[in-house]
């Protein structure tokens, strides 16, 4: 008697699988890595001036104006950032982040820490 | 009586500029002139805001006169730093000389007054200054600038001074609310 064949997968299904198995890989290595973002100071503004970051993002204002500026808001309060200079903040935590640069409050900044 | 004397003075020697530039086929300050201007002009501020802080007793008028310090300073230094990379010289000129004789004779004026007279016409001669020497790098000097790095500098200099004009003026107000 000739034995019975075992059933195989279709060669679609496994593909699927495999495809499906690497995507959730890459979003968990995603969700673990962080990122630098950079708000450059420049024409007395902050660009971009809303920013939205995760918990372990790192930003660094860097300063490409002819005179020093501040970051000060909830979560960070930079000393005076000299022409040519940078500042850098890890975020730890989620909120809401306005900002000002304390030698010119006219210029204003909001970095948004989010999951 | 200070605030005319000054925006006389401050006037005379940037339309002087403005009109020696206009004149028909007239060059226009030449690059070394124009880096010996924005380093008088900025020089000029600084000396007008450490007699601020000096004689005034009022708080916001001396923030006002520190951040001139602080900034006007980074500029001078930012334009010495530039000018000597490229190997100009700045050339002292007729308008230079009047901006210096302009401010020299303000601190006079004003070394003659004290308490609330003093910072109500520190600060408007800061207004009226800073207006005058936007209009002039906005007119002249950036117009007239060939060098493309000097160029640049300048008009990173006009958001500054853009901004300066708005605190004087929001000071200007708070003092004539007084």
């Amino acid at each position: 008697m000739r034995p019975v064949p075992r059933r195989r997968m279709p060669r679609q299904v496994l593909r699927a699988l495999a495809l499906a198995a690497a995507l959730v890989v890459c979003a968990a290595a995603a969700k673990g890595s962080s990122r630098t973002v950079t708000v450059h100071i420049a024409d007395m503004k902050f660009t971009p001036a809303h920013l939205v970051i995760h918990p372990g993002d790192t930003v660094v204002w860097q300063n490409d104006d002819l005179v020093p500026h501040s970051v000060v808001g909830g979560g960070f309060m930079s000393p005076n950032i000299p022409a040519g200079k940078t500042y850098r903040w890890t975020a730890s935590q989620q909120g809401t982040f306005p900002y000002i640069c304390t030698l010119h409050p006219v210029m204003k900044g909001q970095v948004t820490v989010k999951p | 009586m200070l605030e005319k004397v000054l925006v006389v003075t401050l006037f005379s020697s940037l339309a002087v500029l403005t009109a020696s530039a206009k004149s028909a086929k007239a060059a226009g300050p030449t690059d070394p002139q124009i880096a010996h201007i924005a380093v008088t002009a900025n020089q000029v501020d600084i000396d007008a805001a450490k007699q601020a802080l000096d004689k005034s007793q009022n708080d916001a008028v001396k923030q006002f006169a520190q951040q001139m310090v602080t900034d006007h300073q980074s500029v001078i230094e930012q334009a010495t730093a530039l000018v000597k990379k490229l190997g100009v010289t700045p050339e002292d000129n007729p308008t230079s000389q009047s901006l210096k004789a302009g401010g020299d004779k303000a601190k006079a004026e004003l070394a003659s007054k004290s308490g609330a007279d003093f910072d109500k016409a520190y600060v408007d001669n800061e207004v009226a200054y800073h207006k005058a020497v936007i209009h002039a790098v906005d007119k002249v000097l950036i117009p007239n600038a060939k060098n493309a790095e000097l160029k640049s500098l300048l008009k990173k200099v006009r958001p500054v001074l853009g901004v300066h004009l708005k605190h004087a003026e929001r000071l200007q107000k708070e003092l004539g609310a007084k």
